[in-house]
């Protein structure tokens, strides 16, 4: 169920396809599409939902920064209703794979809902996007442009600089990519029937041969992959053995923003912010008392393993939680890296298929039978 | 002379099983360290990794989760439920290079004493071996 097109343009990427999604309102295909879209004042990218066709402009299809993942919008907009009207809505290949985890913990529903997921050339640091007021246009275009380059662009977030799943995948709509294409072009591709149906509403597209645009993806995926494994053994000797964990988290100032920014960590009322851990004072004093002193407890470690115990098998290593950490600590990669190990152990892989059952809704009678005996 | 140190362990036994077998071997008199602070709960599977993560970081040397044997559960998959929970937690503790040696999963049936008593010498026995936990390093002033 699979098929891929070409779309020409000669008015630029993010301009040519801007006009193929005003097609879709205006033919009706969809009645509204999500994408992200620079503000006219501050230039500042958001997710915004259209309705008009007319109004559709200055949106980025390829947006160079990602200021919260999509998954989480998508949740907040499906969670309690489903949605009665056809919306599309542009994700980021992480951010589709977090939408994949949450329906599975059912916190999406995808009924009207149709996925477009682009390739990813990595995406910088909001922070970067932010400070770069005068130079986001060229930001823009040197993202653009690296998509057919052979190196990722220094800018890039570490999570993007290591991320080997940046195309869409199967678990998608549809797909619009770059990465193999020639100047002007962009790959439209259908992974599902909802898919087929969009893309075959959709004019001036030309045909295409897969071969050129999968050997593309598969050499940039075993270059990523190659990274990947680089940077995460040498990321896991900084952070081995409890002296470089506590100083690794030693500047965190407990602020739970890496939980908020988290699209796996949907839980309204979440463990660590309850107060099952609050100390009393007489327990203090009474350690206090042992020693003549006491270091008072910040259950740092206590916030950051729990919160990796409870969501680290479906972790799919976006990276929000670092964009989002205030004292800048790298703490998706930890997560990436305790995530990847966990998962391996039922040959799970977060984000990778709608059918493979989380790892903490199910089990099997018949395995880890070295626990417990 | 240094007096020995005796480790402590936190011990979260289900209602139904451990924790009656415990109970059966202090009935029947077998010995067993006393090290262990054993705290009843309704399932194995109702232990959220955090306690064992929180009795490991507030200094406690071992903690040994005990609950029903395989297709034993009263509840009927809850312990099954907490070995892939124990399992990813190990998991984490060995990608990290801490001491996942520490986390002991034990199933114990209401009848087996001895097995519980065993368990707890051998588990005893262990922790003396490896001394304090490190994560009291952390505390130092």
């Amino acid at each position: 169920m699979t098929g891929i097109k070409i779309l020409k343009t000669e008015k630029g990427i993010n301009q040519g396809l801007e006009d193929l999604f005003r097609e879709l309102l205006q033919d009706k295909i969809l009645d509204g599409i999500i994408i992200p879209k620079s503000t006219p004042e501050n230039k500042f990218i958001y997710q915004v939902l259209h309705k008009d066709p007319e109004k559709l402009s200055g949106t980025f299809t390829f947006s160079p920064v990602m200021p919260s993942n999509s998954a989480t919008l998508l949740k907040n907009m499906t969670k309690l209703v489903p949605s009665d009207e056809r919306i599309g809505i542009v994700l980021k290949p992480c951010e589709m794979r977090a939408v994949v985890e949450l329906v599975k913990l059912k916190q999406i529903n995808l009924e009207n809902i149709y996925l477009f997921t682009v390739d990813c050339a990595g995406t910088v640091d909001i922070d970067i996007y932010s400070k770069a007021e005068t130079d986001r246009d060229m930001l823009n275009k040197k993202i653009l442009d690296s998509f057919n380059s052979s190196d990722t662009l220094p800018e890039v977030r570490t999570a993007c600089g290591i991320c080997s799943h940046s195309y869409p995948a199967d678990t998608t709509d549809i797909g619009i990519g770059l990465f193999g294409s020639n100047t002007n072009e962009v790959y439209i591709s259908f992974h599902t029937e909802k898919g087929k149906e969009i893309v075959s509403n959709m004019k001036n597209l030309t045909d295409s041969e897969k071969s050129v645009r999968e050997k593309a993806i598969q050499s940039i995926s075993e270059k990523k992959d190659k990274i990947r494994e680089e940077y995460l053994n040498k990321f896991k000797s900084e952070v081995s053995g409890i002296e470089k964990l506590t100083s690794y988290f030693s500047k965190c100032i407990n602020c739970h923003n890496c939980k908020s920014q988290c699209p796996i960590c949907f839980c309204r009322e979440c463990f660590f912010e309850s107060e099952t851990f609050d100390y009393e004072s007489e327990q203090l004093l009474t350690w206090a008392d042992r020693s003549g002193m006491l270091k008072m407890p910040t259950d740092l470690l206590l916030f950051h393993l729990g919160r990796m115990n409870h969501m680290v098998s479906s972790c799919i290593g976006c990276g929000m939680c670092s964009q989002a950490c205030p004292v800048g600590i790298d703490v998706g990669s930890l997560f990436l890296l305790t995530g990847r190990n966990a998962q391996t152990i039922f040959n799970y892989e977060a984000g990778r298929s709608f059918e493979e059952e989380l790892p903490i809704s199910t089990f099997r009678e018949e395995e880890l039978t070295e626990l417990g005996e | 002379m240094e007096e020995k140190r005796e480790p402590k362990i936190v011990g979260f036994l289900c209602k139904w099983c451990t924790s009656a077998a415990a109970d059966l071997a202090g009935t029947s008199r077998m010995q067993y360290p006393p090290s262990i602070r054993p705290i009843k709960v309704m399932c194995s599977g109702s232990v959220d990794m955090s306690y064992i993560l929180r009795a490991l970081l507030m200094g406690a040397d071992g903690v040994l989760v005990g609950g029903c044997h395989p297709a034993d559960c009263h509840y009927l998959s809850g312990n099954y439920k907490a070995r892939r929970r124990i399992a990813i937690l190990k998991s984490i503790f060995d990608t990290l290079d801490l001491d996942s040696e520490r986390i002991e999963l034990k199933w114990i049936s209401a009848s087996e004493g001895k097995k519980f008593a065993d368990t707890v010498k051998e588990f005893n026995d262990k922790l003396s071996e490896k001394g304090p936990n490190d994560f009291t390093k952390s505390w130092n002033l």
